[in-house]
Protein backbone atom coordinates (compact mmCIF):
# COMPACT_ATOMS: atom_id res chain seq x y z
CA UNK A 1 0.00 0.00 0.00
CA UNK A 2 2.87 2.53 0.88
CA UNK A 3 4.85 1.39 -2.04
CA UNK A 4 1.58 2.23 -4.04
CA UNK A 5 1.07 5.36 -2.70
CA UNK A 6 4.88 6.49 -3.14
CA UNK A 7 4.75 4.95 -6.47
CA UNK A 8 1.18 7.48 -7.44
CA UNK A 9 3.16 10.09 -5.71
CA UNK A 10 6.09 9.80 -7.95
CA UNK A 11 4.29 9.65 -10.79
CA UNK A 12 2.35 12.88 -10.15
CA UNK A 13 6.05 14.41 -9.12
CA UNK A 14 7.17 13.04 -12.64
CA UNK A 15 3.60 14.23 -14.45
CA UNK A 16 3.95 17.61 -12.67
CA UNK A 17 7.75 17.86 -14.07
CA UNK A 18 6.69 17.18 -17.47
CA UNK A 19 3.98 20.16 -17.27
CA UNK A 20 6.79 22.30 -15.86
CA UNK A 21 9.52 21.17 -18.56
CA UNK A 22 6.69 21.63 -21.08
CA UNK A 23 5.58 25.57 -19.85
CA UNK A 24 8.77 26.22 -19.94
CA UNK A 25 9.02 25.17 -23.74
CA UNK A 26 6.40 26.97 -24.70
CA UNK A 27 7.57 30.02 -23.22
CA UNK A 28 10.49 29.75 -24.79
CA UNK A 29 9.28 28.97 -28.00
CA UNK A 30 7.51 31.91 -27.86
CA UNK A 31 10.30 34.40 -26.81
CA UNK A 32 12.48 32.58 -29.49
CA UNK A 33 9.20 33.42 -32.05
CA UNK A 34 9.16 37.49 -30.62
CA UNK A 35 12.92 37.44 -31.24
CA UNK A 36 12.82 36.43 -34.80
CA UNK A 37 9.54 38.57 -35.19
CA UNK A 38 12.11 41.76 -33.62
CA UNK A 39 14.91 40.50 -36.26
CA UNK A 40 11.98 40.42 -38.74
CA UNK A 41 10.35 43.70 -38.46
CA UNK A 42 14.02 45.52 -38.21
CA UNK A 43 15.21 44.06 -41.14
CA UNK A 44 11.82 45.76 -42.52
CA UNK A 45 12.02 49.17 -41.12
CA UNK A 46 15.86 48.96 -42.27
CA UNK A 47 14.73 48.49 -45.94
CA UNK A 48 11.78 50.98 -45.28
CA UNK A 49 13.43 53.83 -43.42
CA UNK A 50 17.12 54.23 -45.60
CA UNK A 51 15.07 57.11 -48.14
CA UNK A 52 17.97 59.57 -47.05
CA UNK A 53 19.49 59.89 -50.36
CA UNK A 54 15.84 61.14 -51.88
CA UNK A 55 15.56 63.63 -49.01
CA UNK A 56 19.19 64.99 -49.24
CA UNK A 57 18.78 64.83 -53.32
CA UNK A 58 15.63 67.24 -52.28
CA UNK A 59 17.41 69.56 -49.70
CA UNK A 60 20.19 70.09 -52.29
CA UNK A 61 17.83 70.41 -55.40
CA UNK A 62 16.25 73.22 -53.05
CA UNK A 63 18.89 75.16 -52.97
CA UNK A 64 20.08 75.36 -56.29
CA UNK A 65 16.13 75.81 -57.45
CA UNK A 66 16.06 78.69 -55.16
CA UNK A 67 18.67 80.95 -56.42
CA UNK A 68 17.55 83.99 -57.67
CA UNK A 69 20.06 85.43 -58.84
CA UNK A 70 19.08 85.59 -63.09
CA UNK A 71 15.81 85.76 -62.72
CA UNK A 72 16.45 89.51 -61.01
CA UNK A 73 19.42 89.66 -63.55
CA UNK A 74 16.59 89.39 -66.41
CA UNK A 75 15.15 92.75 -65.59
CA UNK A 76 18.65 94.60 -64.61
CA UNK A 77 19.77 93.90 -67.97
CA UNK A 78 17.17 96.61 -69.04
CA UNK A 79 18.40 99.09 -66.33
CA UNK A 80 21.81 98.53 -67.83
CA UNK A 81 20.75 99.43 -70.88
CA UNK A 82 18.93 102.75 -69.77
CA UNK A 83 22.16 103.90 -68.06
CA UNK A 84 23.78 103.96 -71.94
CA UNK A 85 20.76 104.98 -73.85
CA UNK A 86 19.29 108.76 -74.87
CA UNK A 87 16.66 110.02 -72.62
CA UNK A 88 14.61 109.12 -75.84
CA UNK A 89 14.54 105.95 -75.28
CA UNK A 90 13.90 105.73 -71.62
CA UNK A 91 9.84 105.54 -72.13
CA UNK A 92 10.09 102.41 -74.07
CA UNK A 93 12.52 100.88 -72.24
CA UNK A 94 10.60 101.68 -69.07
CA UNK A 95 7.51 99.90 -70.40
CA UNK A 96 10.20 96.80 -71.34
CA UNK A 97 11.26 96.87 -67.77
CA UNK A 98 8.04 96.65 -66.64
CA UNK A 99 6.90 93.47 -68.87
CA UNK A 100 9.68 91.62 -67.57
CA UNK A 101 8.94 92.81 -63.64
CA UNK A 102 5.88 91.17 -64.21
CA UNK A 103 7.63 88.21 -66.16
CA UNK A 104 9.99 87.81 -63.51
CA UNK A 105 6.97 87.45 -60.77
CA UNK A 106 5.63 84.80 -62.79
CA UNK A 107 9.35 82.86 -62.98
CA UNK A 108 9.66 82.93 -59.28
CA UNK A 109 5.69 81.83 -58.80
CA UNK A 110 7.40 78.59 -60.67
CA UNK A 111 10.36 78.43 -58.68
CA UNK A 112 8.81 78.92 -55.49
CA UNK A 113 6.29 76.01 -56.04
CA UNK A 114 9.39 73.52 -57.51
CA UNK A 115 10.72 74.69 -54.05
CA UNK A 116 7.52 73.54 -51.85
CA UNK A 117 6.98 70.55 -54.00
CA UNK A 118 11.19 69.73 -53.11
CA UNK A 119 10.42 70.24 -49.55
CA UNK A 120 7.25 68.28 -49.75
CA UNK A 121 8.80 65.00 -51.03
CA UNK A 122 12.26 66.10 -48.32
CA UNK A 123 9.16 65.82 -45.77
CA UNK A 124 7.90 62.33 -46.90
CA UNK A 125 11.81 61.12 -47.53
CA UNK A 126 13.34 62.45 -44.19
CA UNK A 127 12.98 59.24 -40.91
CA UNK A 128 12.14 62.47 -38.97
CA UNK A 129 8.75 63.58 -40.92
CA UNK A 130 7.09 60.66 -38.21
CA UNK A 131 7.65 61.43 -34.62
CA UNK A 132 6.29 57.83 -33.74
CA UNK A 133 8.45 56.51 -30.84
CA UNK A 134 8.14 59.58 -28.19
CA UNK A 135 4.08 59.93 -28.70
CA UNK A 136 3.36 56.50 -28.62
CA UNK A 137 5.42 55.34 -25.23
CA UNK A 138 2.70 56.36 -23.22
CA UNK A 139 0.05 54.32 -24.78
CA UNK A 140 2.33 51.52 -25.40
CA UNK A 141 3.26 51.54 -21.62
CA UNK A 142 -0.43 51.14 -20.22
CA UNK A 143 -0.62 48.29 -22.70
CA UNK A 144 -0.64 45.02 -20.71
CA UNK A 145 -0.18 41.81 -22.51
CA UNK A 146 -1.66 39.54 -19.73
CA UNK A 147 -4.98 41.21 -19.66
CA UNK A 148 -6.16 40.40 -23.62
CA UNK A 149 -7.23 37.15 -24.74
CA UNK A 150 -9.93 36.22 -21.35
CA UNK A 151 -7.90 37.35 -18.93
CA UNK A 152 -5.36 34.15 -19.98
CA UNK A 153 -1.79 35.59 -19.98
CA UNK A 154 -0.34 35.10 -23.45
CA UNK A 155 3.27 36.23 -22.33
CA UNK A 156 5.09 36.92 -18.89
CA UNK A 157 5.61 40.30 -17.83
CA UNK A 158 9.91 39.76 -18.94
CA UNK A 159 8.53 39.65 -22.12
CA UNK A 160 6.49 42.92 -22.36
CA UNK A 161 9.66 44.82 -23.02
CA UNK A 162 9.98 43.08 -25.66
CA UNK A 163 6.91 43.06 -26.65
CA UNK A 164 6.79 46.76 -26.47
CA UNK A 165 9.38 46.64 -28.80
CA UNK A 166 8.07 44.67 -31.60
CA UNK A 167 4.51 46.95 -30.82
CA UNK A 168 6.79 49.92 -31.82
CA UNK A 169 8.68 48.61 -34.80
CA UNK A 170 5.30 47.51 -36.14
CA UNK A 171 3.41 50.74 -35.96
CA UNK A 172 6.61 52.29 -37.34
CA UNK A 173 6.56 49.82 -40.61
CA UNK A 174 3.22 50.46 -40.94
CA UNK A 175 3.78 53.85 -40.82
CA UNK A 176 6.99 53.93 -43.09
CA UNK A 177 4.85 51.68 -45.49
CA UNK A 178 1.89 54.49 -45.66
CA UNK A 179 4.77 56.97 -46.42
CA UNK A 180 6.33 55.31 -48.99
CA UNK A 181 3.35 54.36 -50.98
CA UNK A 182 1.89 58.57 -50.78
CA UNK A 183 6.16 59.25 -51.92
CA UNK A 184 5.43 56.56 -54.40
CA UNK A 185 2.21 58.33 -55.47
CA UNK A 186 3.44 62.06 -55.14
CA UNK A 187 6.51 61.03 -57.82
CA UNK A 188 4.22 59.29 -60.05
CA UNK A 189 1.24 62.55 -60.54
CA UNK A 190 4.48 64.97 -59.94
CA UNK A 191 6.61 64.18 -62.65
CA UNK A 192 5.18 65.58 -65.60
CA UNK A 193 4.81 69.33 -64.27
CA UNK A 194 7.85 69.04 -62.30
CA UNK A 195 9.83 68.18 -65.54
CA UNK A 196 7.47 71.15 -67.35
CA UNK A 197 8.33 73.42 -64.71
CA UNK A 198 12.01 72.78 -64.59
CA UNK A 199 12.34 73.00 -68.20
CA UNK A 200 10.65 76.19 -68.56
CA UNK A 201 13.52 77.88 -65.95
CA UNK A 202 15.99 76.06 -68.12
CA UNK A 203 14.40 77.60 -71.30
CA UNK A 204 14.31 80.77 -69.59
CA UNK A 205 17.54 80.49 -68.67
CA UNK A 206 18.54 79.73 -71.79
CA UNK A 207 16.86 83.00 -72.87
CA UNK A 208 18.41 85.13 -70.56
CA UNK A 209 21.56 84.32 -71.43
CA UNK A 210 20.34 85.23 -75.54
CA UNK A 211 19.42 88.70 -73.64
CA UNK A 212 22.77 89.16 -72.23
CA UNK A 213 24.08 88.32 -75.94
CA UNK A 214 22.03 91.50 -76.64
CA UNK A 215 23.14 93.68 -73.81
CA UNK A 216 27.36 92.92 -74.90
CA UNK A 217 26.59 93.65 -78.47
CA UNK A 218 24.95 96.65 -77.26
CA UNK A 219 27.02 97.97 -74.95
CA UNK A 220 30.62 96.94 -77.18
CA UNK A 221 28.88 99.49 -79.47
CA UNK A 222 28.42 102.08 -77.13
CA UNK A 223 31.74 102.39 -75.97
CA UNK A 224 33.08 101.48 -79.26
CA UNK A 225 31.26 104.45 -80.78
CA UNK A 226 33.15 107.03 -77.79
CA UNK A 227 36.58 105.19 -78.67
CA UNK A 228 36.09 105.98 -82.43
CA UNK A 229 34.79 109.54 -82.29
CA UNK A 230 37.92 110.05 -79.49
CA UNK A 231 40.13 108.77 -82.21
CA UNK A 232 39.08 110.65 -84.63
CA UNK A 233 39.27 113.89 -82.31
CA UNK A 234 42.89 113.78 -80.91
CA UNK A 235 44.16 114.21 -78.18
CA UNK A 236 42.39 111.76 -76.75
CA UNK A 237 44.77 108.64 -76.58
CA UNK A 238 44.64 108.15 -72.15
CA UNK A 239 40.58 108.39 -72.63
CA UNK A 240 40.83 105.89 -75.16
CA UNK A 241 42.69 103.06 -73.01
CA UNK A 242 40.78 104.21 -70.26
CA UNK A 243 37.37 104.08 -72.15
CA UNK A 244 38.52 100.86 -73.84
CA UNK A 245 39.51 99.08 -69.96
CA UNK A 246 35.76 100.15 -69.07
CA UNK A 247 34.78 98.36 -72.25
CA UNK A 248 36.57 95.47 -71.95
CA UNK A 249 35.44 95.26 -67.82
CA UNK A 250 31.53 95.60 -68.69
CA UNK A 251 31.68 92.63 -71.92
CA UNK A 252 34.09 90.57 -69.02
CA UNK A 253 31.41 90.73 -66.63
CA UNK A 254 28.47 90.15 -68.80
CA UNK A 255 30.44 87.06 -70.28
CA UNK A 256 30.43 85.77 -66.72
CA UNK A 257 26.94 86.16 -66.24
CA UNK A 258 26.34 84.02 -69.15
CA UNK A 259 29.11 81.30 -68.22
CA UNK A 260 27.33 81.10 -64.63
CA UNK A 261 23.51 81.13 -66.25
CA UNK A 262 24.71 78.22 -68.16
CA UNK A 263 25.70 76.44 -65.44
CA UNK A 264 22.58 77.08 -63.64
CA UNK A 265 21.40 75.39 -67.19
CA UNK A 266 22.92 72.33 -66.14
CA UNK A 267 22.00 72.50 -62.69
CA UNK A 268 18.07 72.45 -63.42
CA UNK A 269 18.62 69.27 -66.47
CA UNK A 270 20.48 67.69 -63.51
CA UNK A 271 17.96 68.04 -61.60
CA UNK A 272 15.31 67.48 -63.59
CA UNK A 273 16.96 64.30 -64.95
CA UNK A 274 17.27 62.51 -61.58
CA UNK A 275 13.41 63.31 -60.77
CA UNK A 276 12.68 61.67 -63.91
CA UNK A 277 15.21 58.60 -62.86
CA UNK A 278 13.09 58.93 -59.96
CA UNK A 279 9.47 58.60 -60.86
CA UNK A 280 11.02 55.29 -63.70
CA UNK A 281 11.86 53.83 -61.06
CA UNK A 282 9.49 54.67 -58.34
CA UNK A 283 8.55 50.99 -57.63
CA UNK A 284 12.03 50.34 -56.59
CA UNK A 285 12.06 53.35 -54.17
CA UNK A 286 13.69 51.40 -51.09
CA UNK A 287 16.17 49.27 -53.56
CA UNK A 288 19.79 49.53 -53.01
CA UNK A 289 20.51 50.74 -56.50
CA UNK A 290 18.02 53.64 -56.93
CA UNK A 291 19.23 55.05 -53.46
CA UNK A 292 22.81 54.64 -54.79
CA UNK A 293 21.81 56.56 -57.94
CA UNK A 294 19.79 58.84 -56.05
CA UNK A 295 23.00 59.99 -53.81
CA UNK A 296 25.10 59.80 -56.39
CA UNK A 297 22.57 62.41 -58.49
CA UNK A 298 22.54 64.43 -54.84
CA UNK A 299 26.43 65.11 -54.65
CA UNK A 300 26.60 65.60 -58.71
CA UNK A 301 23.85 68.70 -58.10
CA UNK A 302 25.81 70.02 -55.14
CA UNK A 303 28.94 69.89 -57.06
CA UNK A 304 27.43 71.61 -59.83
CA UNK A 305 25.77 74.38 -57.76
CA UNK A 306 28.74 74.42 -55.88
CA UNK A 307 30.91 75.71 -59.30
CA UNK A 308 28.29 78.46 -59.67
CA UNK A 309 28.17 79.86 -55.98
CA UNK A 310 32.25 80.26 -56.20
CA UNK B 1 -0.63 83.26 -86.73
CA UNK B 2 1.81 84.51 -83.94
CA UNK B 3 5.81 83.39 -84.13
CA UNK B 4 7.00 80.51 -82.37
CA UNK B 5 9.51 80.51 -79.71
CA UNK B 6 12.42 79.36 -82.08
CA UNK B 7 11.30 82.08 -84.51
CA UNK B 8 11.25 84.26 -82.29
CA UNK B 9 14.92 83.54 -80.38
CA UNK B 10 15.82 83.21 -84.31
CA UNK B 11 14.85 86.88 -84.62
CA UNK B 12 15.94 88.15 -81.60
CA UNK B 13 19.15 86.78 -82.88
CA UNK B 14 18.82 88.37 -86.33
CA UNK B 15 17.99 91.68 -85.18
CA UNK B 16 21.42 91.78 -83.00
CA UNK B 17 23.27 90.43 -85.74
CA UNK B 18 22.35 93.05 -87.81
CA UNK B 19 22.95 95.70 -85.32
CA UNK B 20 26.17 94.14 -85.04
CA UNK B 21 26.68 94.29 -88.78
CA UNK B 22 26.20 98.27 -88.85
CA UNK B 23 28.58 98.73 -85.95
CA UNK B 24 31.41 97.36 -88.00
CA UNK B 25 30.27 99.29 -90.92
CA UNK B 26 30.33 102.33 -89.22
CA UNK B 27 33.88 102.01 -87.69
CA UNK B 28 35.11 100.72 -90.97
CA UNK B 29 33.46 104.18 -93.10
CA UNK B 30 33.92 106.25 -90.11
CA UNK B 31 35.69 108.97 -92.20
CA UNK B 32 33.33 108.86 -94.91
CA UNK B 33 30.06 108.86 -93.84
CA UNK B 34 28.03 112.34 -93.27
CA UNK B 35 26.69 113.25 -89.95
CA UNK B 36 23.16 112.64 -91.06
CA UNK B 37 24.40 109.05 -92.42
CA UNK B 38 26.32 108.37 -88.31
CA UNK B 39 22.86 109.50 -86.83
CA UNK B 40 20.84 106.97 -89.59
CA UNK B 41 22.81 104.29 -88.53
CA UNK B 42 23.16 104.87 -84.52
CA UNK B 43 19.41 105.31 -84.44
CA UNK B 44 18.74 101.83 -86.49
CA UNK B 45 21.10 100.29 -84.57
CA UNK B 46 19.46 100.98 -81.24
CA UNK B 47 16.08 100.27 -82.84
CA UNK B 48 17.69 96.86 -83.22
CA UNK B 49 19.25 95.96 -80.17
CA UNK B 50 15.81 96.85 -78.75
CA UNK B 51 13.69 94.80 -80.85
CA UNK B 52 15.90 91.67 -79.68
CA UNK B 53 15.65 92.70 -76.61
CA UNK B 54 11.33 92.76 -77.14
CA UNK B 55 11.52 89.29 -78.90
CA UNK B 56 13.20 87.64 -75.81
CA UNK B 57 10.54 89.45 -73.87
CA UNK B 58 8.12 87.36 -76.05
CA UNK B 59 9.60 84.08 -75.63
CA UNK B 60 9.43 84.69 -71.98
CA UNK B 61 5.84 85.42 -72.13
CA UNK B 62 4.85 81.66 -73.91
CA UNK B 63 7.57 79.72 -72.01
CA UNK B 64 5.86 81.40 -68.74
CA UNK B 65 2.03 80.79 -70.25
CA UNK B 66 2.80 77.16 -71.59
CA UNK B 67 4.05 76.28 -68.32
CA UNK B 68 1.57 78.28 -66.21
CA UNK B 69 -1.53 75.10 -66.29
CA UNK B 70 1.44 72.84 -64.59
CA UNK B 71 1.79 75.07 -61.81
CA UNK B 72 -1.79 74.85 -61.33
CA UNK B 73 -1.18 70.78 -61.36
CA UNK B 74 1.76 70.75 -59.29
CA UNK B 75 0.13 73.19 -56.66
CA UNK B 76 -2.52 70.66 -56.40
CA UNK B 77 0.18 67.77 -55.85
CA UNK B 78 1.84 70.11 -52.99
CA UNK B 79 -1.33 70.45 -51.30
CA UNK B 80 -2.06 66.65 -51.09
CA UNK B 81 1.60 66.21 -50.11
CA UNK B 82 1.47 68.54 -46.83
CA UNK B 83 -1.64 66.89 -46.10
CA UNK B 84 0.03 63.67 -46.28
CA UNK B 85 3.26 65.12 -44.28
CA UNK B 86 0.47 67.01 -41.68
CA UNK B 87 -1.44 63.43 -41.39
CA UNK B 88 1.87 61.67 -40.28
CA UNK B 89 2.60 63.62 -37.57
CA UNK B 90 -1.15 64.07 -35.93
CA UNK B 91 -0.72 62.15 -32.18
CA UNK B 92 -4.40 61.48 -33.41
CA UNK B 93 -3.81 59.62 -36.15
CA UNK B 94 -0.72 57.79 -34.12
CA UNK B 95 -2.47 56.78 -30.80
CA UNK B 96 -5.16 55.35 -34.10
CA UNK B 97 -2.61 53.00 -35.61
CA UNK B 98 -0.91 52.05 -31.92
CA UNK B 99 -4.41 50.78 -30.84
CA UNK B 100 -4.72 49.02 -33.94
CA UNK B 101 -1.15 47.50 -33.66
CA UNK B 102 -2.03 46.34 -30.03
CA UNK B 103 -4.31 44.16 -31.68
CA UNK B 104 -2.55 42.81 -34.21
CA UNK B 105 0.44 41.92 -32.07
CA UNK B 106 -1.44 40.04 -30.20
CA UNK B 107 -2.38 37.99 -33.13
CA UNK B 108 0.94 38.16 -34.70
CA UNK B 109 2.90 36.62 -31.35
CA UNK B 110 0.23 33.81 -31.17
CA UNK B 111 0.82 33.15 -35.44
CA UNK B 112 4.00 34.71 -36.65
CA UNK B 113 3.55 33.97 -39.83
CA UNK B 114 0.73 36.40 -40.18
CA UNK B 115 2.84 39.26 -40.15
CA UNK B 116 3.23 40.10 -43.17
CA UNK B 117 -0.49 40.54 -43.51
CA UNK B 118 -0.62 42.05 -40.44
CA UNK B 119 1.36 44.66 -41.99
CA UNK B 120 -0.92 44.91 -44.78
CA UNK B 121 -3.95 45.65 -42.86
CA UNK B 122 -2.54 48.38 -40.86
CA UNK B 123 -1.35 50.20 -43.90
CA UNK B 124 -4.52 50.12 -44.74
CA UNK B 125 -6.39 51.28 -41.49
CA UNK B 126 -3.58 54.22 -41.78
CA UNK B 127 -4.67 54.79 -45.56
CA UNK B 128 -8.28 54.91 -44.52
CA UNK B 129 -7.42 57.08 -41.36
CA UNK B 130 -5.26 59.44 -43.43
CA UNK B 131 -8.20 60.43 -45.66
Amino acid sequence: MIRQKNLIKQQMISRKRVNMRDNLTIRNDRRISIVLILLFLTTALYGCAALSSISSFSETSIQAISDKTFFEDYVNIIDRQRELSHESNYAKLDEEKRKRSEQRSAILAFQQNLVQYMKALRGLASDNSISFDNKSDAKTENFKPENYQDGKKIIKSEDIKAFHSLTKLLARISTENYRQNKLKDIIRSADSDFQILVTALINFTKVYIESLETEKSFTANYYETIIKTAETNPPQHAAIVLVRELKNKKLRNLEHKQAEAMKYVHVLQKIADSHNYLNDNVEKISSQQLLATMKGYGKEIAKLYESLKR
Amino acid sequence: MGLTDDQAKDLAQRFREIADSLKYYKLKSWDSLSPDQHTLINETQLRLYEYSQKMITQVVERIIDEAQCSLEDLRHVIKNANYVINNLQKVTQVIKVVEAINGLAITIINNPIDIISAIEKLTKSMESAGK
